[in-house]
């Protein structure tokens, strides 16, 4: 069989181009990753800080935290990262239809600022409420 | 070397470059996919985080509701909430009843039921409801709960020995001495530490300091015995004067013989439950010897010397014992037991004393007789029994007055239990051994209550 010159091989033209997109969906390719990389950070610290939250919540509901207790949340929970900030602000909110005779029950607003982004540039703020 | 070319060489190249780029493609759709199902996770798990608070939130306003209400009777219906949490955990709640009145028992017997044979529920159906997200127009999903308004006497449920907080108008300290022998389970409400002397002569066989830890008592051996630690959730005897809330309902303190100007105050009073039924009253305005029924009143004066003083006395072998109320004046009450040994068959005797000049109580002979007494008085009270080794069937109830028993160097066995909010001694030589009440059906009636909140979800309909 006959083959012509050109049929043996890519043109050093071709191979170029064919370098040239490949560049081109690699970069994207990586770009990409980077974003999704990126992304999953964020998941993973907002999935942490809201169970982190819940737990505090759910601390503050058992008994612990506030005037009532000796013990702080703070103490019983794993160290935030330093970029977070929480407050714990107990209050005696009102409450709909509920009878003026009888004291309230005490209620907290957990709120968590938390950056989000691994740069720390962005930051979340989530309030939750507790009642006990 | 001549090199082997085949045919489609370049296009195989193509393909081989294709299908790896398809696989890159597929690798990086699969990555995105996963990381967006996680990103939109996340964001549920936030949701779903809420709805459980929300629920928590839900069942504490609840909780806190009928506590503060001192389980109490409520004419109208409501819906509670926090109003600034968005509708996220609304209640339900219909009109209710006292749960002190309730007759019905224990359609389930869960959570720590003490006892577990008896007791009474007063049941009241709630629906909480939560706010349903991604909907337009918003719209609520409405979850069935089933709120128990439990109560029981504790002394009747193996409690024989509970130490209430005091109340204002104790100045002595609350604290116990003496032998005392509890068969069963104590409770000591009390925040004070209770030194090894003050409790070196009490032994339970269980018992609870709700708001203590690493406490212990001796035991018969000798060694120390640390409290149960069951877990002790908030219960009530119903309001007392100037308690409005539920933590102060729920501490341990307790007014339970008279008074209370409201039905939620009054609903688990002795008085209240001697209302039920008629009864002879007494007071020292008599200055004759008389006598009603099984009631009779004296004038006596042991020492020969000063005023004369008023005894009632109580005969508990009389045919029929009606509930008797002794106020003010009445120095020394004497009870007469009921001594033939078939008091299973009689009914239950009710005896209410307060009298702020009361000074003794006096057993005479044992009591087989069921006897519900309760005693209120603003200066200490002496317990007699002119009997060694006598036994009475007795649930006994102090507010108020320090308690002693002068045994005279023997020993009391009270089938039934001791509620105290003060001091309470045996004097040195005697000694007291509570055992539970082996008939308790009709007293559950008639002896006072704690009652505590259950919450559980409705079964969904089908």
């Amino acid at each position: 069989m006959i083959l012509s010159r050109s049929a043996k091989a890519y043109t050093i033209v071709e191979t170029m181009v064919a370098i040239s997109l490949l560049m081109l969906g690699v970069g994207a390719a990586a770009s990409l990753s980077m974003t999704l990389v990126k992304q999953e950070e964020i998941n993973a610290r907002a999935a942490r800080a809201v169970n982190w939250q819940e737990n505090a919540v759910r601390l503050y509901q058992m008994g612990i935290g506030g005037s009532t207790s000796g013990v702080s949340i703070l103490d019983v929970l794993p160290t935030l990262p330093q970029s977070h900030t929480v407050t714990v602000q107990g209050s005696f909110e009102s409450i709909t239809d509920y009878p003026a005779d009888i004291a309230q029950p005490e209620v907290a607003n957990l709120t968590l600022v938390y950056s989000s982004d691994p740069g720390g540039g962005v930051t979340r703020t989530s309030v939750m409420k507790g009642v006990r | 070397m001549k090199t082997i070319v085949f045919k489609h060489q370049r296009g195989s190249v193509l393909v081989v470059a294709l299908l790896i780029l398809v696989a890159g493609t597929v690798g990086m759709t699969t990555m995105a996919s996963l990381v967006s199902n996680r990103s939109r996770f996340v964001l549920d798990s936030e949701l779903a985080a809420k709805r459980r608070l929300a629920i928590r939130n839900s069942k504490a306003l609840t909780s806190r509701y009928f506590l503060g209400q001192a389980i109490a009777s409520d004419s109208t219906a409501k819906t509670i909430s926090l109003s600034s949490d968005s509708g996220w955990g609304k209640v339900d709640i219909p009109t209710t009843v006292s749960a002190f009145d309730s007759l019905q028992n224990f359609s389930l017997v869960n959570l720590l039921s003490p006892g577990g044979e008896s007791g009474f529920t007063k049941d009241v159906n709630i629906i909480i409801k939560q706010s349903i997200p991604y909907v337009s127009p918003p719209s609520e999903s409405s979850l069935p709960y089933r709120v128990q308004l439990k109560s029981r006497s504790p002394i009747l449920a193996g409690t024989l020995f509970v130490q209430h907080k005091p109340s204002l108008a104790v100045v002595e300290e609350v604290d116990i001495s003496g032998s005392i022998r509890v068969n069963g389970h104590a409770v000591f409400w009390t925040d004070e530490d209770l030194t090894d002397s003050e409790v070196g002569g009490f032994i339970a066989d269980s018992y609870d300091f709700p708001g203590k830890i690493g406490v212990s008592m001796p035991t018969a051996s000798g060694g120390g015995k640390m409290a149960s630690n069951f877990p002790f959730f908030p219960r009530t005897t119903g309001l007392t004067s100037g308690a409005t809330n539920a933590t102060a309902v729920s501490d341990g303190s307790f007014n339970l013989i008279e008074s209370g100007t409201t039905a939620q105050s009054r609903s688990n009073t002795v008085a209240y439950k001697m209302n039920q039924s008629s009864r002879i009253v007494v007071d020292g305005g008599f200055n004759t010897e008389f006598s009603i029924g099984a009631v009779s009143g004296a004038m006596i004066n042991n020492a020969g010397e000063g005023p004369e003083e008023l005894e009632i006395t109580v005969d508990l072998d009389a045919t029929a014992v009606s509930p008797v109320h002794i106020l003010d004046g009445v120095h020394h009450v004497k009870l007469l037991g009921f001594d033939s040994g078939s008091g299973d068959s009689e009914p239950a005797a009710f005896i209410f004393i307060d009298s702020a000049d009361l000074e003794t109580i006096q057993f005479e002979n044992n009591n087989d007789r069921r006897l519900v007494l309760g005693v209120k008085s603003d200066g200490p009270i002496v317990l007699r029994s002119n009997t060694p080794l006598a036994t009475w069937r007795t649930i006994l109830t102090i507010e108020q007055a320090p308690f002693y028993l002068d045994l005279n160097g023997s020993s009391l066995t009270m089938q039934g239990g001791v509620r105290t909010d003060a001091r309470f001694a045996v004097k040195t030589g005697g000694s007291l051994i509570l055992n539970r009440e082996p008939l308790p059906d009709s007293l559950e009636i008639i002896d006072t209550r704690e009652a505590w909140v259950e919450i559980y979800p409705q079964p969904p309909t089908l």
